[in-house]
C-alpha cells in the first residue's frame, strides 16, 4: 500500500489548510445552541398560542357537541408550526457534540416536556392574549379572532356569540359583532350560567326556531372577549359572508 | 510512543506532528473504508485524504473526553457516505476475505453450533451482511474487526449507547438466523 502521507501533506501546504481557530468552532457551537434555544422558545410560544386559541374557542365543548366540524376547523397551521419547531430543536441538538447520546424517543419526550413547561409559563404571563392583536393584524387567517368568527358567528347554524342587550327569565336579546340582534329562547333544558347580566358577552349553541331566533341548548359566558377595532366589525368586509 | 492526545497537542503547536497521526491511522482507515464500502484502493485513498484533511481542519474541535479513533472513524464514515452521494453510486458490501475474518471473530459470539461447515458459513457471511443495513453492518465491523468498545462505536456512529447495544444484538441474531436458515 502506497502511503498517502506525502499527498496529504502536500495538499495541506499547497492549500494552506490550517486548523480552524477555537473561536470559529465556538461560534458554531453557540449558533447550534442558540438555534436550539430559539426552536424551543418558538415551539413553546406556538404551543401556548395553540392552547389559548383552543381554550378561547371553547374547543372542549365543541369537541363533544360537534367533533367533526371541530376537527375540520382545527388550527392546523399552528399545530404544524409547533411540530416543525420540535423537529428543528431535535435537528440542532443532533448537531451538538454529545447530542447523539440521548435516545430519540427520550429526547422527543424531554423536548415536549420542556416546551410544555415554557408554554405554561407563557400562558400564565398572558403572552398569547397580548400577542393576539398583532397576530390578527399581520396573520389574520390564523388568528384566534378569526377562528372564533369561523366557529361562533354562525347564527344560521345555531351558534352565536354576542353581547347581551336585555335579559328575561325565558329569553335574552343578543347583538353579534355584525350588529344583528338575535332572540335567544331559554328553555328548561338549557344549560346556562346562573346570571345573564346585560352587556356581558355570551356564546349560544342551539337550534334556529325563526328569523333571528334561536332556542338555546347551552349558553356559555365569554369572560374576556377579544376587542375588535370598529372598522373590522362587519364580516362582509372581511370576506366571511358572500 | 506518544498517545493520540499528545500528538494532537503537539500538532497544534508544530503541524508536522500531525504526520505521525496520519501514519498511525492510514492503514486501519483504509481497511475500515474498504470493509464498509468495498471501494477500490484508489477511491478509498481519496476518501482517506479527505478524512485527514477534515480531521486537520477541525482538530481544535476534537474533545479529548472521547476516543480519537472513534472521532477519526466517524469522519471517515461521513466522508465515505459523502463520496457515494457525490458519485451517486451504491456502496457494495465487503469482499470474501473480510467475510472470513469476520466469521472467525463473530462465530463464537453468535453461538453457532460447531457442526456447521465453517467454509460453507464463510460463503454465506457475504450475503448475510448484505442483508443488514449500512449502519448495522458498520457496527458489526467496528465491533468484530476494529475491536472497538460499545462507547467508541456509539461515538463513531453518533447513536446512543443503548441503541448500539440493541443494533449489535439484533444484527447478531439476524446473522445467526440467516446462517441457520440458509445452511440447515
Amino acid at each position: 500500500m502506497k502511503s498517502q502521507l506525502d499527498s496529504i501533506w502536500q495538499r495541506i501546504e499547497k492549500e494552506k489548510i490550517k486548523p480552524l481557530p477555537k473561536w470559529v468552532l465556538l461560534i458554531r457551537q453557540v449558533g447550534i445552541w442558540s438555534g436550539f434555544a430559539a426552536s424551543v422558545a418558538f415551539g413553546a410560544l406556538t404551543l401556548a398560542y395553540l392552547v389559548f386559541l383552543l381554550e378561547n374557542m371553547n374547543a372542549d365543548i365543541l369537541l363533544v357537541t360537534m367533533p367533526w366540524e371541530m376537527i375540520s376547523l382545527a388550527p392546523l397551521t399552528w399545530t404544524v408550526t409547533f411540530i416543525l419547531f420540535l423537529v428543528l430543536a431535535f435537528w440542532t441538538v443532533e448537531h451538538t457534540e454529545s447530542g447523539y447520546k440521548i435516545h430519540f424517543s427520550l429526547w422527543i419526550l424531554g423536548n415536549i416536556a420542556l416546551t410544555s413547561v415554557l408554554a405554561l409559563f407563557l400562558i400564565a404571563m398572558e403572552i398569547p392574549r397580548n400577542l393576539e392583536p398583532s397576530i390578527n393584524s399581520f396573520l389574520p387567517p390564523i388568528s384566534a379572532t378569526r377562528f372564533e368568527e369561523r366557529l361562533w358567528h354562525r347564527g344560521n347554524e345555531g351558534r352565536l356569540q354576542g353581547e347581551v342587550l336585555s335579559s328575561k327569565e325565558d329569553q335574552i336579546v343578543l347583538q353579534n359583532i355584525q350588529g344583528e340582534q338575535w332572540i335567544v329562547l331559554i328553555r328548561p333544558h338549557t344549560k346556562r350560567p346562573t346570571s345573564l347580566e346585560k352587556s356581558i358577552t355570551i356564546r349560544v349553541i342551539g337550534r334556529i326556531t325563526g328569523e333571528q331566533e334561536v332556542e338555546a341548548d347551552m349558553i356559555i359566558p365569554v369572560p374576556r372577549p377579544f376587542k375588535r377595532p370598529p372598522e373590522k366589525r362587519p364580516l362582509e368586509i372581511r370576506g366571511f359572508i358572500q | 510512543m506518544h498517545s493520540d492526545l499528545e500528538l494532537i497537542q503537539q500538532a497544534l503547536e508544530e503541524p508536522a506532528h500531525f504526520k505521525e497521526l496520519v501514519v498511525r491511522y492510514e492503514r486501519p482507515l483504509l481497511f475500515f473504508i474498504t470493509r464498509i464500502s468495498q471501494l477500490s484502493q484508489e477511491d478509498a485513498q481519496d476518501v482517506i485524504q479527505e478524512t485527514f484533511i477534515t480531521a486537520w481542519k477541525y482538530l481544535r474541535g476534537y474533545n479529548p473526553k472521547y476516543s480519537f479513533k472513534a472521532w477519526l472513524y466517524r469522519i471517515a464514515r461521513q466522508q465515505t457516505i459523502q463520496y457515494f452521494r457525490k458519485s451517486k453510486r451504491q456502496p457494495i458490501s465487503m469482499d470474501s476475505s473480510t467475510s472470513e475474518s469476520l466469521l472467525q471473530e463473530i462465530a463464537s459470539d453468535i453461538s453457532l453450533e460447531q457442526n456447521f461447515d465453517q467454509k460453507l458459513l464463510a460463503e454465506h457471511v457475504h450475503k448475510a451482511l448484505q442483508s443488514l443495513s449500512e449502519q448495522a453492518r458498520t457496527a458489526i465491523i467496528l465491533r468484530y474487526l476494529e475491536d472497538m468498545s460499545y462507547e467508541e462505536i456509539s461515538a463513531t456512529l453518533q447513536k446512543p449507547l443503548g441503541s448500539i447495544a440493541t443494533l449489535i444484538h439484533r444484527s447478531k441474531e439476524h446473522l445467526k438466523s440467516y446462517f441457520t436458515k440458509t445452511i440447515l
